[in-house]
């Protein structure tokens, strides 16, 4: 966000109580490796904006010797990044793009003013006229009506601890996510026995097609369930949670197989998630939702409850989009809340007056860039039927490349025509473009054919788009 | 609302009224919350991929090619609009029928829904068919009469 308001001329200042850059991966103690992936070599150039479509991690940016940092620091051992490799492309990426930040500075009030706010901090006050905050998601969150519960320690509670300190021990691990399956992951090597519990059934990644379900990589402690090697992944609603003399008992009553369980071990692990550290927000009258653990947003990740507070990074993730098929944003992770970034940063500066002048397309050049954008635009990739490349085809003003803006509010816009692109992925795994066109003041939706390869640069696939644009622009000269 | 408890929420609702305690809250996980401001549509007409919507709180309006319109998309500008409330759901019929949604649901005021994704639709009935059988009575009493299925 720093990085695109420099870019914009937008004035603003950037506090972290963190030491430095990158601090939340510097931070957790049990797992090593993040789950989003990293290409180190893709089909396009590693300095090349479409590269990004490929690195799920490294930050965006306009210089390509600023981009795709974090292959470059990666040993190749594997494609996940260890956190110690993104915590060090995030420093680079903060030296070479000169992103200044007042570090050790913690934000500890807010007040609004007539102009805007007053941010009270350990290093004196701040006044802005918009606030941003990507504090993450990073606030340990425990549902609050399980006995025992709060007994136990949270994922986020195990400092100093290694897996080689769970030894020989019988573990739960409340939760059957991402978190849980990490923990897992990481402990499977060293404990006696592991034991997930939550109610519902899992359904992993590869098998729902969405990132979000536990991923492909994790799933070796589901495996051993299967195969009945001493891992057990239960479909169980907790009741209580109870201390015993040689560790803890957990209660619970079975759900896809009713009846009651109990299950004693040394160690209980609450994998059961994190919310927003909104700190005095909710009193200024931030409205939240999730559980009290997200703060509802505008398309453009404003609260919908008091303009001028904004959220960035993954607390993004409060705005769903369109939700299609179900697929969820990426705004949960670097690579899909990068692209928030870019959009959010551009709608301040139109707020304040800076907004950049916008590029200007010839007529014949429009199908073809379309299909270039859906083939390799990461932001539509990782944001799926959320971002969109938009086109405004207005007779009185031209043909203008307005950006990558969100596509909800495309869709319910009215106006001059305009079209704008998407990629998304259907029930049974077909990723497509959309192209939603706005004609008469009404937006109609047309999902293109898939292509090989998922290169959309193809004859057929022009004469669609050409098709669906029909009166609006004239089809390309082959 | 802010703290939305949805396995609470979902006992509090009729269709799920049959549920034991550990059914919702195994269900309450296969929804996810939304929530819409005033004017935003919840379910676009003539688009795909919608899912399926349990009202919360607030209140949304049905229209068709942006008129309001009753719930069988039969009688355009009906003097008083059929509002979907609380317990109310939508969303089902172009899943079932896998087609495009045929209208707009627009919220009304601030509108919170439980969501469950258009392909889980089927195995979450199949899963709980108590909560199918409620569903069908909700569709025989909108058929029955579409002016006053509330």
């Amino acid at each position: 966000m720093s990085y695109d308001l420099t870019r914009l001329g937008v004035r603003h200042a950037l506090i972290s109580q963190d030491e430095g850059p990158g601090g939340m991966f510097r931070r957790f103690p049990l797992f090593h490796r993040l789950n989003t992936s990293s290409r180190r070599f893709a089909v396009v150039a590693r300095e090349s904006d479409a590269f990004y479509r490929y690195d799920w991690n490294s930050l965006y940016a306009a210089d390509p010797e600023q981009r795709a940092l974090v292959p470059e620091f990666m040993d190749g051992e594997h494609y996940f990044p260890r956190r110690v490799e993104m915590a060090d492309a995030l420093t680079a990426f903060a030296e070479r793009a000169n992103v200044r930040g007042r570090y050790n500075c913690r934000w500890e009030s807010t007040a609004r003013t007539d102009d805007g706010f007053v941010l009270g901090t350990s290093d004196g006050e701040y006044r802005c006229t918009y606030a941003v905050f990507a504090v993450g998601m990073s606030e340990p969150w425990r549902p609050p009506n399980y006995p025992g519960l709060d007994l136990v320690p949270h994922y986020d509670d195990l400092p100093g601890r290694t897996p080689e300190s769970f030894t020989g021990q019988r573990i739960f691990v409340i939760g059957k996510r991402n978190s849980a399956f990490e923990i897992a992951d990481s402990l499977l090597p060293w404990a006696a026995q592991l034991i997930l519990g939550s109610p519902h059934h899992v359904r992993p990644s590869i098998v729902t097609g969405v990132p979000t379900p536990p991923r492909a990589r994790y799933l070796e402690v589901l495996e051993d369930h299967c195969f009945g090697g001493g891992s057990f992944v239960v479909d169980c609603a907790l009741e209580r949670i109870e201390r015993t003399a040689d560790g803890w008992r957990v209660h619970a009553e079975g759900t896809t197989v009713p009846g009651p369980l109990v299950y004693d071990v040394d160690e209980v692990i609450a994998t059961t998630g994190f919310g927003t550290p909104l700190g005095d927000l909710r009193a200024l009258g931030v409205e939240t939702f999730y559980k009290d653990r997200l703060p509802t947003q505008t398309a453009f990740w404003e609260s919908t409850t008091v303009p001028g507070i904004f959220f960035a990074g993954a607390a993004t993730q409060g705005q769903a989009g369109l939700r299609k098929y179900g697929f969820p944003t990426g705004s949960a992770s670097v690579g899909g809340f990068r692209y928030n970034a870019r959009v959010q940063a551009e709608e301040l500066a139109r707020r304040l007056g800076a907004a950049p002048a916008r590029p200007r397309l010839d007529e014949d050049e429009v199908v073809p860039y379309l299909l270039d954008q859906a083939t390799f635009e990461g932001a539509l990739w990782r944001q799926q039927a959320h971002l969109a490349r938009v086109i405004s085809l207005d007779p009185a003003n031209g043909i203008v490349d307005e950006g990558i803006l969100p596509l909800a509010p495309f869709l319910d816009s009215s106006g001059p025509p305009a079209v704008a692109v998407s990629v998304e992925t259907d029930p049974e795994g077909t990723m497509q473009p959309a192209v939603y066109v706005r004609r008469n003041g009404r937006v109609t939706e047309n999902l293109l054919p898939p292509a090989h390869l998922h290169d959309f640069r193809t004859p057929e696939l022009r004469s669609a788009l050409a098709s669906v644009l029909d009166g609006l622009v004239r089809e390309p000269v082959a | 609302m802010s703290q939305l408890d949805v396995e609470s929420e979902l006992a509090g609702l009729t269709l799920f009224a049959d549920l034991t305690p550990a059914q919702l809250e195994q269900a309450g996980q296969a929804f996810e919350e939304q929530w819409f401001q005033p004017g935003e549509r919840a379910q676009r007409q003539g688009f795909a991929g919608s899912g399926f919507h349990v009202i919360v709180s607030g209140e949304a309006e049905w229209r068709v090619d942006g008129q309001i319109a009753d719930r069988t998309a039969t009688r355009l500008a009906t003097t008083k609009p059929l509002l979907l409330k609380r317990g109310d759901w939508f969303g089902e019929l172009a899943i079932l029928f896998g087609e495009p949604s045929i209208s707009d649901v627009v919220a009304r005021v601030p509108l919170q829904c439980l969501v469950l994704p258009a392909q889980e639709l089927e195995s979450f009935l199949l899963a709980y068919p108590a909560v199918m059988y409620r569903l069908l009575l909700g569709e025989a009493r909108r058929l029955r009469d579409p002016q006053r299925w509330r």
